[in-house]
């Protein structure tokens, strides 16, 4: 069970420790608002209404999650509450993610390149990373995006509120899902054309 | 450990969260098989480029202006 601090305006008092807490996650709290909602004018709503949340409940405030995974939290459950509002649904689920190693050999059979490495930044740092991270579905989406922010898998449990095991298999599932999407677009581009 | 196993633990590995036993026991493997070295050094750097393309934006000054405002309207209550 998680503690509470008392409801005491202290806790956002200038200098505080969750006050500089807190203004240290706008950017990660921006960041993953933009993916989740690919709008930034969406995002920045989603982070204001978080630490609007978060003001109204800081006497539920979660010693244990810290204030970042906190926050992380807070904008998780407000970010369901509108995609179900929407009713907006997943697209990419059917896809088989089975497969390891999918990306790594494909870019592998690229014989102008020195390495898989190189042949990843020659096809794929032009932006359609991020847009196959924002096309995943939400449960496998927010993982990733927790991922990238630093938390380790006992703190994502936690925020998300799936047991351990759920969020290592939905990460997992998700990076190699990425990765077969990748994959795919490289195909449907032509980008392989000349390729065995 | 052999090449299935390691690839099994492979994201436990990268995210560092396998116990000490384990991790080192990967290590071991990793250190004779050419193969497996090849697909964890580019799962490692798939996982940076993911690191660095989802958590790489800075929040605008505009949400700045509201969050402060926000805080600020608290502080007076």
């Amino acid at each position: 069970m998680a503690k509470t601090s008392a409801a005491t305006p202290k806790v956002l008092e200038r200098g505080s420790p969750l006050a500089i807490l807190c203004e240290s996650c706008v950017n990660a709290l921006y960041s993953v608002a933009v993916r989740l909602t690919r709008r930034r004018d969406t995002a920045e709503d989603l982070v204001q209404d978080t630490y609007v949340r978060a003001l109204r409940a800081r006497a539920r405030y979660d010693e244990e999650l810290g204030a970042k995974g906190w926050l992380f939290a807070i904008m998780r459950r407000l970010h369901l509450d509108d995609v179900r509002r929407l009713r907006r649904s997943p697209q990419v689920d059917s896809l088989d993610d089975r497969e390891d190693f999918v990306l790594y050999e494909h870019l592998s059979r690229d014989a102008a390149a020195s390495s898989a490495e190189e042949a990843f930044l020659a096809h794929y740092l032009d932006g359609c990373l991020a847009a196959t991270v924002e096309a995943l579905p939400e449960d496998l989406k927010l993982p990733l995006l927790l991922s990238a922010g630093g938390f380790t898998y006992r703190e994502m449990a936690r925020i998300l509120g799936w047991p351990v095991g759920t969020v290592m298999s939905r990460l997992h599932r998700a990076r190699r899902l990425v990765q077969r999407l990748l994959v795919q677009q490289c195909r449907e581009t032509g980008q392989r054309e000349d390729g065995p | 450990m052999t090449c299935e196993e390691a690839v099994a633990r492979l994201y436990e590995y990268l995210d560092r969260e396998l116990d000490p036993g384990t991790r080192r026991r990967v290590r071991q493997h990793l250190a004779r098989c050419r193969p497996c070295t090849d697909k964890v050094h580019f799962e490692a750097y798939f996982l940076a480029q993911l690191r660095r393309c989802l958590v790489s934006e800075r929040a605008p000054a505009s949400l700045y202006r509201r969050l402060e405002a926000l805080v600020a309207a608290v502080r007076v209550k």
